[in-house]
């Protein structure tokens, strides 16, 4: 399966029709979620009132954080292993990308801690500093590629990174239960089921999928400009030589 | 209409703003990205052509 997905021109096809399916979702989504969440929902005032709004996309934006980042190790890994072009280069669109949502849960979560725990930041919660982490470890996956000077360089360094560094992962969705934090334990996804309303759940759940959609058809994007660029090095590649 | 929130409407709002201009800025530079590789390759296939007609 993993060499159906692998060949760049079944990729450019399939994603000129799936990307645009997915942006539209995405806007019916994110729209839909918004509107529940700024408009619709009650205030919860156990949750500190009209501030619970914020779960909407700071919950959404860290749930894609951590799951951009293991889609960007596993490729890395198919591309360890069977040095896959297109899976290199969706790990190299998953970063900026995964950078960008994690800033997003980063800086929503110091706003809404502000004037929930009285704080923007705590530099000895394992939480934050678990996703902190992470965002540096996605910069550092783009800046460790930009600094190689061959593609197979960039590629070897970044997924060792990519997938050394997916070991923190775990350890950001069970700080909450293996340090002292601040934030509440996980209400969602528990071996219990979520113990959230079903009036929050909801549009959480759709407001993510919204959120997943435009993230995946973002890294489609990206990743067939990626193609056509590399196909445009070749080209020039050709024409220098005169081939 | 706005939606009327208690004394947090300022966190509120920041949140979504941050979010906007976030990912409102993610989606411009990647289609600009996308954009630009794409004329790119158009300007180079048609500079091979031309060498190839001689």
């Amino acid at each position: 399966m993993f060499s159906w997905f692998a060949n760049p021109h079944r990729f450019l096809m399939l994603s000129s029709w799936l990307a645009p399916l997915f942006y539209a979702a995405a806007a019916l989504l994110i729209a839909w979620g918004l509107w529940q969440g700024l408009w619709m929902v009650p205030k919860d005032d156990y949750q500190g009132g009209d501030i619970m709004r914020v779960m909407f996309i700071h919950v959404p934006a860290a749930w894609l954080a951590m799951a951009s980042y293991l889609g960007m190790a596993v490729m890395s890994f198919v591309w360890f292993i069977w040095r896959h072009e297109v899976a290199d280069i969706a790990a190299k669109a998953i970063a900026p990308l995964g950078a960008t949502w994690t800033a997003l849960c980063l800086a929503t979560g110091a706003i809404w801690g502000k004037p929930t725990w009285g704080t923007w930041w705590q530099w000895d919660d394992a939480r934050m500093m678990s996703v902190l982490f992470m965002f540096f470890l996605f910069l550092g996956y783009i800046a460790l590629r930009a600094a190689m000077d061959t593609r197979q360089k960039a590629a070897r360094a970044g997924a060792i990174l990519a997938m050394v560094g997916a070991l923190n992962v775990p350890l950001i969705k069970f700080s909450v239960d293996l340090f002292t934090s601040l934030h509440q334990d996980a209400s969602v996804i528990t071996t219990e089921g979520p113990k959230m309303a079903a009036v929050y759940l909801w549009p959480l759940l759709i407001s993510s999928v919204g959120h997943s959609l435009l993230f995946a058809a973002l890294v489609m994007t990206l990743m067939r400009a990626e193609i056509w660029t590399r196909r445009a090095a070749q080209s020039r590649a050709r024409l220098m030589t005169g081939d | 209409m706005l939606p009327d929130f208690d004394s947090n409407a300022a966190f509120i709002w920041a949140s979504y703003s941050v979010g906007l201009v976030l990912i409102g800025g993610a989606m411009a530079s990647v289609w600009l990205k996308a954009r630009a590789a794409k004329t790119e390759l158009i300007r180079i296939e048609a500079r091979v052509r031309d060498h190839k007609r001689g």
